[in-house]
């Protein structure tokens, strides 16, 4: 049996009221499980560079396309809200700090040229740092500098987008089939918008009202619009946490990868993204999720995300958070806005006034509570994956590896993935994370002999990723 | 049976010219609980108040020259195992007694006024104000509740804790008299004395009848200039990759800084790499570390009882016929009570695995482990016993067993990847106190009334990011480090609001076939206990004793 029809995340009912809206949505999480799938098995289909497990091969699926033989296993991959990026490069204390901060979208835009016509429009465009798909706004008591109230959300822009316009609009999210004629419904955006964000929200706000060259139109959805950014948040903004990102990276996950010399199969977390260049090699997130993807993977099972497919937030561990009194448990005071427990898209933590304290009043087990990034810290946020063993298992087709990681000499934390043939970048020394997990010879597949990676090809300039994707951020 | 160790190092790694140096240890300068550990049968932890500290410096110069160094607990390791390999026993007539010393940090705020930088937040805030972000009951009724502890509770925070330890009891209490007169006349108050004793009828066994300690980080350093005179002793054949790595198969080598001030640390991903250690502060700090110390009373009929009850029920299921209270605890555990692991011997226990050294911490959990070559020189037999093949579904050891919940091992977590399990390592010191139950299953009458249990000793330099995390991260938390797992049943604490202390975890009997097991029985209940910092005996003598 297969899955009839995608979900929207946490089963959130915002398209029930929306003409085709969840046949689109639908629609969309099917191609770019499709689009994963092809991507990895013919990688020059979306842009990449070297061998892919060939067509058939993909040990990933389309739950709405694929028949599952019981039993269906599912696993929490889990990761912490708090993005590491932001740890290693800057310490715990000021990482906290500086968690909170905005920033000019160009920051985060993988090989965008200062001469790019857009780079001065997307400059003036503000997202936030945190890349592990847990994003924040702050409102502190203006007099005090107190904590009043977080306000969280793990919910990716193509939903927010896709309410305005039926499928997301722009370059970094969907460019696959549309074909169910939905066209969103941009009051129901707005209205979203008036009760998350602010009842003076007003429609010209959410669009944008120029054309970005080569980025955005006139009249499409801004994922950047002040009440999402400086004024508040309504979802995700680092252009590395997008759902359909993490599609790919769970298909990517799936990838068995060898060593180009010896075929000797990478098997430990970090070697496996250095190798396989896929995702952030610095995030916690990426490296948990394609190495337990791909334990599953090598097991011979086929894997997929679970519906409804999407990133959540789990839970907040608040064990030793104590009331200013440095004894008293704190209430909940953490109130799931959307989504449900266990798959929580947007939460508030903030103290009912009635207590008679603030946010920054609370001790975690001592320790005051100053920055929103320690709540973050204690947020579990997941993605859950799903697997079978097939009735036929799939010859495993080994590819080989498209890069190295080098670590940053003043920073040891702090690691690069290059491709294999690029020279050494400099401040970097070439690096072998991990511990010592066993690289067991594989043997060649039966489909032809072993593929050579052509260091000439590997060498030449990538097509840039930086419109979808979440490597090098 | 003791083997002799290895003196090479293994292959460089291809993205290394060299291997990295280890760095010479000041032996005589740290204190030898640290490493190699006391590893006596008998052991006092005196827990003192200082009542004026002028004379309780006074009594720090006179106890000065009785702490145990490094070097000297070594020196004597040595030359017992040198004794054991001739006359194939444990040398008769050879003791030693030793003695440590840590403080608290109100402590060493009475002897150095001054002194106001922690390096370590809850050392500063000390462990009554961290119980509750252990998971501790915060019941005012609990008996676990840090308020109604025996000893480290708000009102008796010990300022220094003494270790005391020694191969023969009666000489062990004559120290301990002396040291407590000697104290006391320098105005040093005993809050409590805690007699840790290694069971006689099972030794190296804890109170539910595990063998404990069997997995420690293998730490690096060298004790001379000597080629290769490691701290650790080495046991891989230098032709094997493993060499660079661990110590012996499964024990993973782990830079010093981590568990002593003053040296390299590890890096969070690439292990071979040395960090260079941050400046100290206060600079006094080196050559020293942190101390947990943790009174867990352990009820063992009601853990029996319940692993019982527990496995009747589940022999009832598909699936899991067969089961047994023995076979359901070692899967909690991640050991069998000889200390095989589970990842090895999943059907039962292996005394012979258990015992074997080379080979009773050799497995990966999300990979197959191959074998690992053991220098020729250490006339090993050879591990013949089946190799653990990859579990990452957490099959054939259960993703919340204790012994994967603390140490991932090869596997990612949501901290990333397998690098950072390494630096959560603690080095343990503990034993158990009290006389054994008689009969877990059937106990008569007890002469303890259950007062008995394991005295917690850890060894780390952060108590928040190693000791305190395997708590509030990983035994404590559900999903964490793996899912499909659960709490750490065996000896973890779910203190998360609402869930009224119930811990619970999923086991499987195959791919189809898993149970929940679930249970509001606390049979680890937290007592007493303390944050402490065990200098080197160069900062006891010329800063915490100096006037």
């Amino acid at each position: 049996m297969s899955l009839s029809q995608f979900s929207p995340p946490a089963h959130l009912d915002d398209f029930d009221s929306i003409s085709h809206q969840r046949d689109a949505w639908s629609e969309m999480i099917s191609a770019s499980f499709d689009g994963s799938i092809t991507c990895i098995e013919i990688p020059s289909t979306c842009g990449r560079v070297g061998h892919g497990v060939g067509k058939g091969n993909s040990q990933f699926y389309n739950p709405t396309k694929t028949d599952v033989v019981d039993p269906v296993v599912t696993v929490d991959i889990m990761w912490l809200g708090f993005p590491r990026t932001l740890t290693i490069t800057y310490g715990e204390e000021l990482g906290l700090q500086k968690a909170d901060d905005l920033h000019p979208l160009t920051d985060f835009l993988h090989g965008i040229s200062t001469t790019d016509p857009a780079y001065a429009q997307l400059q003036q465009l503000f997202c936030r740092p945190g890349d592990e798909y847990c994003e924040w706004h702050v409102t502190r008591d203006p007099a005090s500098g107190k904590l009043l109230r977080v306000a969280f959300t793990c919910e990716g822009p193509e939903y927010w987008s896709a309410l305005a316009s039926g499928y997301p609009s722009g370059p970094f999210y969907y460019s696959g089939p549309q074909t169910t004629g939905a066209v969103g419904d941009p009051n129901k955006l707005l209205a979203l918008y008036q009760q998350l964000a602010s009842p003076a929200v007003q429609m010209q706000d959410l669009f944008f009202q120029e054309d970005i060259p080569g980025y955005f139109l006139k009249g499409q959805y801004n994922p950047y619009n002040k009440w999402n950014t400086t004024d508040g948040v309504v979802h995700l903004t680092h252009p590395a946490n997008t759902l359909l990102a993490e599609i790919q990276i769970a298909a990517d996950g799936t990838v068995m990868r060898i060593k180009r010399t010896g075929r000797r199969l990478v098997q430990e977390a970090d070697q496996m993204i250095c190798c396989g260049a896929y995702g952030g090699v610095n995030r916690s997130s990426d490296p948990n999720i394609g190495n337990a993807v791909n334990q599953l993977a090598r097991l011979g099972a086929m894997v997929t995300l679970n519906d409804p497919v999407g990133l959540y937030m789990d839970s907040l561990n608040t064990v030793g958070w104590t009331k200013p009194d440095g004894k008293t448990p704190v209430g909940n005071y953490w109130q799931i806005i959307r989504g449900q427990p266990g798959m929580v898209v947007r939460a508030v933590y903030e103290v009912p006034p009635e207590e008679g304290f603030t946010v920054s009043d609370i001790l975690i087990g001592g320790t005051p509570l100053q920055y929103a990034g320690q709540i973050a810290r204690e947020i579990k946020m997941k993605l859950t994956g799903a697997g079978f063993i097939p009735q036929q298992k799939k010859q495993p087709q080994y590819v080989p590896c498209l890069g190295r990681c080098y670590r940053n000499s003043q920073n040891s934390s702090q690691l690069l993935i290059v491709d294999i043939g690029k020279d050494s970048p400099p401040g970097y020394e070439l690096d072998a994370p991990g511990i010592n997990v066993p690289t067991p010879q594989v043997q060649a597949p039966q489909a032809g002999p072993p593929p050579a990676l052509d260091l000439a090809e590997s060498a030449a300039e990538r097509p840039t990723t930086s419109k979808v994707g979440r490597r090098y951020y | 049976m003791r083997y002799g160790a290895l003196t090479t190092t293994g292959l460089t790694p291809a993205h290394l010219t060299a291997l990295p140096e280890e760095p010479i240890l000041e032996i005589k300068d740290i204190q030898g609980n640290v490493s190699p550990g006391f590893n006596k049968d008998f052991q006092t932890f005196i827990s003192f108040r200082i009542e004026d500290a002028a004379k309780a410096k006074a009594w720090l110069v006179h106890v000065a020259p009785m702490i145990s160094s490094m070097e000297e607990v070594l020196g004597f390791n040595r030359l017992f195992r040198a004794l054991r390999a001739r006359q194939g026993r444990d040398p008769a007539g050879l003791i030693a007694t030793w003695t440590n010393i840590a403080f608290s940090y109100p402590g060493l705020k009475k002897l150095v006024p001054a002194y106001r930088q922690p390096v370590d937040m809850s050392f500063a805030l000390g462990l009554p104000a961290r119980s509750a972000f252990l998971g501790d009951p915060t019941g005012p009724q609990d008996e676990g509740y840090v308020e109604n502890w025996v000893v480290g509770g708000p009102g008796s925070i010990p300022d220094i804790l003494l270790i005391v330890a020694s191969d023969d009891s009666s000489h062990l209490a004559a120290v301990v008299r002396q040291l407590e007169q000697s104290a006391a006349a320098s105005g040093l108050s005993v809050l409590y004395e805690d007699a840790g004793v290694v069971r006689s009828d099972e030794p190296g066994h804890e109170q539910f009848g595990f063998d404990d300690g069997v997995s420690q980080p293998g730490v690096r350093g060298r004790i001379s200039n000597t080629r290769n005179d490691y701290l650790t002793d080495r046991y891989i054949d230098p032709s094997d990759p493993a060499a660079a790595y661990m110590s012996r198969p499964g024990e993973l080598l782990v830079w010093p800084g981590e568990f002593i001030f003053g040296y390299a640390t590890q890096d969070d991903r690439d292990p071979l790499l040395p960090v260079p250690p941050a400046a100290l502060n206060p600079p006094w700090y080196k050559n020293g570390s942190f101390v947990v110390y943790r009174r867990l009373r352990q009820d063992v009929a009601a853990f029996w009882k319940f692993m019982q009850d527990q496995a009747a029920q589940l022999a009832q299921q598909p699936g899991f016929s067969g089961m047994t209270a023995e076979l359901l605890a070692s899967l909690l555990v991640g050991r069998w009570p000889s200390g095989a692991p589970v990842m090895r011997s999943p059907k039962s226990d292996n005394p012979q695995l258990g015992a074997d050294r080379l080979a009773n911490n050799q497995f990966f959990l999300g990979v197959d482990t191959p074998s690992i070559a053991i220098a020729p020189s250490v006339h090993y037999k050879g591990d013949h016993f089946p190799m653990a093949t990859a579990d990452p579904l957490g099959i054939t050891c259960p993703h919340a067993a204790h012994i994967r919940k603390v140490n991932p091992r090869d596997q990612s977590s949501e901290m990333g990847a397998s690098g950072d399990n390494l630096i959560r390592r603690i080095i343990r010191r503990g034993l158990p106190f009290g006389t054994p139950l008689q009969n877990p299953l059937a106990p008569g009458e007890d002469p303890l009334k259950g007062n008995r249990g394991l005295i917690f000793i850890s060894y780390q330099t952060s108590i928040e990011d190693q000791f305190e995390f395997l708590c509030n991260g990983w035994m404590n938390e559900e999903k964490r480090p793996r899912t499909p797992g659960g709490h750490d049943i065996f000896i973890g604490q779910n203190g998360t609001p609402g869930e009224n202390r119930v811990r619970r975890c999923r086991i499987f009997a195959g791919l189809g076939a898993s149970a929940t097991i679930e249970t509001a029985i606390q049979w680890v209940i937290p007592t007493g206990g303390g944050y402490f910092f065990a200098p080197s005996i160069s900062a006891l003598t010329d800063v915490l004793a100096a006037s």
